[in-house]
């Protein structure tokens, strides 16, 4: 999950989106866009250990990000 | 003024002198903020912590706003699991960033005009949105509605506040610039 923050611009979390999760030009704007109007966006879902590489890459990046269990999977 | 334009696979940054000697200062400083260890064993460097690399000690949740921005918890509402997560991860996010940073710094050492490989660029995209993370902290940006007062009432800003606030816009456009530049060309790729 990729929290709002005044400070990403929508550039740069469209081009992490694109170059980190490969996602296309339309799908990492649309995204973006979610996280910029939602205040937050789930970018990707899966595995713990798969997320929390994802959520530690978010970090690498500067962007505001988290990983959170399902709350159906408990 | 600055100026950005690609060359080839390279990007050609071109700065002022005021403006790459201020650079040079705002990233050292988040250099320094990057290598304080928050262990008790404040003598040793990174660098040569091996429990701390190998993940075997726990890592205290930074007391600063800014690098706990750097360095934010896997999941804020689990207190433990983020703990956790850190004593596994800090580490290397850490050396990460700073990475990063030495990067930006071995290009402005070079001179006003710095020319960046691709992956240079993204060192300094990453660099540049770092230490934009942390002047937004001392700013107290931490929401849009707080960045629009900012603007809004800049007559009402200290000095020091406004030269920060002037910095940031700075490094903004740098970043935004940098990233608009590598995005076209991925664009232009595809189009190929």
């Amino acid at each position: 999950m990729v929290f709002n923050d005044p400070v990403n611009l929508m550039s740069y979390v469209s081009f992490v989106f694109q170059s980190y999760f490969g996602y296309s030009e339309d799908k990492a704007h649309a995204l973006m866009l979610e996280v910029h109007e939602n205040g937050r966006s789930v970018v990707a879902t899966g595995g713990r250990e798969a997320m929390e590489r994802d959520t530690q890459a978010m970090h690498e990046y500067g962007l505001w990000a988290a990983c959170q269990p399902d709350p159906g999977s408990d | 003024m600055a100026a950005i334009d690609a060359r080839g696979d390279d990007v050609v940054l071109r700065l002022e002198d005021n403006e790459r000697s201020l650079m040079l200062t705002v990233f050292t400083d988040l250099s320094a903020l990057l290598s304080e260890d928050g262990d008790e064993d404040g003598d040793r460097p990174d660098s040569e912590n091996w429990e701390a690399r190998l993940g075997l000690v726990d890592r205290p949740r930074p007391d600063d706003p800014a690098l706990l921005r750097l360095l934010p918890d896997v999941d804020p509402e689990d207190e433990e699991r983020s703990a956790e997560f850190r004593r596994l991860t800090e580490f290397d996010l850490k050396q990460a960033k700073s990475h990063n940073v030495r990067i930006v710094l071995l290009g402005l050492s070079k001179g006003t005009e710095i020319t960046l490989t691709h992956d240079e660029v993204l060192a300094w995209m990453k660099g540049l949105n770092d230490l934009r993370l942390v002047l937004a902290v001392r700013l107290g940006i931490d929401t849009e509605e707080a960045q629009e007062e900012k603007y809004a009432h800049r007559e009402e800003l200290s000095e020091s506040e406004d030269l920060t606030l002037t910095l940031y816009d700075f490094l903004t456009w740098v970043q935004d610039r940098l990233t608009t530049t590598l995005l076209s060309r991925t664009q232009g790729e595809d189009d190929e």
